[in-house]
């Protein structure tokens, strides 16, 4: 099962949503996976697999390989693309 | 009369009544077994981790309040919404299980507004939704209205609310993002868009803050873990170098003073950190089964979101609005320890993730310049405003002692129906002139095609 957290600045308001679009995502591109959400300051210590977060935290992940980044928080088809493409470059 | 007595005590427990409400939910969603179990009971354990950290973040800010009282001889008090609603949850019942209820059907009563009314926002901010229920709770307690009441009348307000505060910032919104594909749910409206209005006024368009460059330092606010820390390691730390160790040695006993304020910060910190690992774990299942639901109900509804949502469209403005409403925060601590007698510290989470939309708001409207003035300007008004809305409430004998709002849209509620009469007018009233502004205005954009 595929571990997936999302991330946002206080770890309650944007990273919800964006877990709710990634469990969208996920359902139509039928891969089962396990997701939660948390904030910047506690998610360097979590294990997963992904990370999905938001273009502003680019920066902030730059020592990492396993994050995607997403404009669009709402946007199914946006995170249904990056994290096919995320998950075809790990082969 | 005893089945009835045991589901009324049932309903009188929010983590109970929220469990169920995310147990709903979760069926619609169509969810396993397995998943509607532990989400339901997910829900409910949230509530209780959130009610330790509130306690935990009143415990460590206590002895700030007595060492600046003794020190200053003025009020002081940290300012976080979420520490008052969390702690005013733990100590008085009927508040929180009738904000639980609130919340609840509360949500339901937006659905319904925005499928029949002009005005098709659906609020989405799960923390927000759960302040608002809380001081709309407190609020209906305080005017001393009986339980059923509350619970009816705090609904149908709670949904009023939960469009309005969407819809007067959503002029702004389209003009950030060119289009209606979502809105802004937050309770720092009656801040952000009047500021960014005043920057518009006083700023100059033709300038525009993205063209700026960020110095990277700034990035660091970023880590909210380590900004509240720091902040608040900065205020300790003062305070207990001007009391002096003999006046820290009642609070801290024989632990060395300076090493007492740096362990209370970090304990306040760790109480806001635990507070929101339980807010997280209960709007965990509770946001979505509550869109999943509108997405039923609503076609062509406007999900209104988190204020990040927004940052991308103006990163550096949002640098600029965070950096100017620190400044405004201090001069507003100065105002109102000279009118009021009382200093609200300085809020940083408010000052980075609002004041950023202030200064976001402020640019788009009058350019760098109206960043800077809409930053200055919200960041006093915050501080200025829960200043005063401690004078005219008590929160400590509600449970939440030394510590007051941050969310503006908050101290203007408490505060218009401090009156009861004014607020339960004021708010239909906005609403009915905001649905004619909608129908006017998608008249004029349907005309113009």
């Amino acid at each position: 099962m595929l571990k997936i957290i999302t991330v946002c600045g206080l770890g309650v308001g944007s990273s919800l949503i964006l877990k709710m679009t990634v469990d969208s995502a996920m359902t139509q591109l039928g891969i089962d996976c396990d997701i939660e959400h948390w904030d910047m300051g506690t998610i360097h210590g979590q294990k997963c697999d992904m990370i999905v977060t938001t273009e502003g935290f680019r920066d902030n992940f730059s020592e990492q390989s396993n994050v995607v980044f997403i404009n669009n928080i709402m946007d199914v088809n946006e995170v249904k693309e990056n994290i096919s493409q995320f998950l075809g470059s790990k082969g | 009369m005893k089945v009835l007595d045991f589901i009324l005590s049932i309903m009188k427990t929010p983590a109970i009544v929220l469990g169920l409400v995310a147990m709903v939910g979760l069926i619609l969603q169509k969810k396993n077994f397995g998943k509607v179990f532990s989400g339901t009971v997910k829900t409910a354990i949230g509530l209780l981790i959130l009610s330790a950290g509130a306690g935990l973040l009143v415990g460590e800010i206590i002895p700030f309040v007595n060492l600046f009282t003794s020190v200053f001889n003025l009020e002081g008090f940290a300012t976080t919404s979420e520490g008052v609603v969390g702690a005013m949850q733990g100590a008085i019942p009927e508040i929180a299980s009738a904000s639980a209820l609130i919340m609840g059907i509360g949500f339901l009563v937006n659905i319904l507004l925005a499928r029949f009314t002009p005005l098709k926002y659906i609020f989405l901010t799960g923390h927000m939704m759960w302040i608002l229920s809380v001081t709309v709770a407190f609020l209906l307690y305080v005017a001393g209205l009986g339980y059923t009441m509350m619970i009816v009348i705090g609904s149908v307000l709670q949904g009023m609310l939960m469009i309005i505060l969407p819809a007067l910032t959503q002029p702004l919104v389209r003009k950030l993002t060119g289009n209606d594909n979502f809105g802004i749910a937050h309770l720092t409206t009656l801040g952000t868009v009047p500021a960014g209005y005043i920057g518009g006024l006083l700023g100059n368009k033709e300038k525009d803050a993205e063209d700026l460059k960020m110095p990277k330092a700034l990035e660091f606010f970023k880590d909210t873990t380590m900004s509240i820390a720091i902040v608040m390691g900065l205020f300790y730390v003062v305070l207990v170098l001007l009391a002096g160790p003999a006046k820290v040695a009642e609070f801290a006993g024989g632990q060395n003073y300076i090493i007492y304020g740096v362990l209370k910060a970090l304990g306040f910190t760790a109480g806001i950190l635990v507070l929101l690992y339980g807010v997280r774990m209960f709007l965990g299942e509770l946001v979505p089964a509550f869109k999943g639901v509108s997405d039923k109900l609503v076609p062509g509804a406007i999900p209104a979101l988190d204020v990040p949502a927004l940052f991308s469209y103006a990163p550096v403005s949002l640098m600029i609005g965070f950096v100017t409403s620190v400044v405004g925060m201090i001069v507003a601590m100065l105002v109102s320890s000279l009118v009021f007698g009382v200093v609200p510290l300085v809020s940083i989470i408010g000052a980075f993730f609002t004041g950023g939309v202030a200064g976001i708001f402020g640019n788009a409207k009058g350019g760098r310049r109206g960043a800077v003035i809409a930053g200055f300007v919200y960041g006093f008004l915050l501080i200025f405003g829960t200043a005063f809305l401690s004078t005219i409430y008590d929160f400590a004998s509600f449970g939440a002692a030394g510590i007051g709002h941050d969310c503006i849209d908050a101290m203007a509620i408490l505060t218009a129906f401090k009156l009861p009469i004014v607020g339960f007018i004021l708010v239909p009233v906005v609403y009915v002139i905001l649905s004619i502004f909608e129908v006017r205005r998608k008249k004029k954009a349907t005309n113009a095609k």
